[in-house]
């Protein structure tokens, strides 16, 4: 081989190996490249979604603010309209038995039977006042021995009732309460009629159900 | 006897390290643009259209009122009729209640 020749082989050897180098620099750039390029598209997803979440919170707590008035508004009003329902069957209750106890029909003198026997057997003293409105006296005098002689027989002791003048604007019923004062029990049927409104709701929704 | 051109050589080493030097710079050039373009990805990534987001949101809040409110007034309107149609038996019953005939 001529010198001229191994010149030639080893200009192709060195040319040959750069060439590898730069391949090998280029390979290495593009792969770093890719790298950067979905690195970068994953950050950017990842940052993109926090800040649409924080923008998202921002404008909900605002609106909150703003829409929480309104919500307070509709839910008064539906709580009106429900009350006025309510209302309405408390009004007609409180008209019959308004007529009831004008005309004190036999349903209205059973009741009130009723309400004087449940008031004495909750009320401990055997010495007691009936407040009774004026209308109903004369009923309430006729039926109180057979009341009496039931209670006692239910107590088992001698129970003592003073009559007297139930004032106010009562629908109907009675007041009992121990001469000494210390104790009291309202059946009143507008006392009755407040504890049932009470509990109306559930009161009318057990009825329905009943059907 | 025939000697070697030995500034040949040195011209094809200089040659070649022009090659790689040259490769090397096209890589830096690569990595830069390709970290310019991760920058302009993020920065447009960020770029949300916070008025878009409010609107829908804004539709999204009154979609709810308009729904609490139809909720609510059908429940009324249920308890209006539930209540009108057994109007007698409620009110019978109340009034046993009242009097402490039973119930």
């Amino acid at each position: 081989m001529s010198v001229e020749d191994v010149v030639k082989v080893l200009s192709e050897e060195i040319r040959k190996a750069a060439e590898e180098e730069a391949r090998k620099v280029i390979e290495n750039a593009k792969r770093e490249v890719e790298i950067i390029i979905e690195n970068a598209k994953r950050r950017a997803e990842e940052l993109r979604r926090q800040k649409i979440a924080q923008v998202t919170k921002e404008i909900r707590q605002k609106l909150l603010k703003e829409y929480a008035q309104i919500k307070i508004e509709l839910k008064k009003e539906y709580l009106l309209k429900k009350n006025e329902i309510f209302n309405n069957i408390l009004r007609e209750l409180r008209e019959k038995l308004q007529k009831r106890s004008l005309e004190r029909d036999e349903v209205y003198v059973k009741g009130l039977r009723n309400l004087i026997e449940e008031a004495l057997l909750n009320v401990d003293s055997d010495d007691v006042v009936l407040y009774v409105l004026p209308k109903d006296q004369e009923i309430v005098r006729e039926m109180l021995p057979n009341i009496i002689k039931e209670v006692e027989k239910k107590k088992r002791r001698k129970i003592r009732i003073k009559i007297a003048d139930l004032k106010g604007n009562y629908i109907g019923g009675i007041i009992v309460q121990s001469v000494d004062g210390r104790e009291y029990y309202n059946n009143t049927l507008d006392s009755r009629v407040r504890l049932i409104e009470e509990e109306l709701f559930k009161i009318v929704i057990s009825i329905v159900q009943k059907k | 006897m025939e000697e070697i051109d030995f500034l040949r050589l040195l011209e094809e080493e200089r040659k070649a390290e022009e090659v790689v030097r040259r490769a090397e710079n096209e890589a830096k050039r690569m990595i830069d643009s390709a970290k310019e373009m991760a920058k302009r990805i993020i920065e447009n990534a960020l770029k949300i259209d916070e008025e878009e987001i409010a609107k829908e949101e804004e539709r999204r809040a009154k979609a709810e009122i308009v729904k609490l409110r139809e909720e609510l007034f059908r429940d009324v309107e249920l308890l209006r009729r539930m209540v009108e149609e057994n109007k007698q038996k409620i009110l019978e019953h109340l009034e046993k209640m009242v009097l402490g005939l039973g119930d």
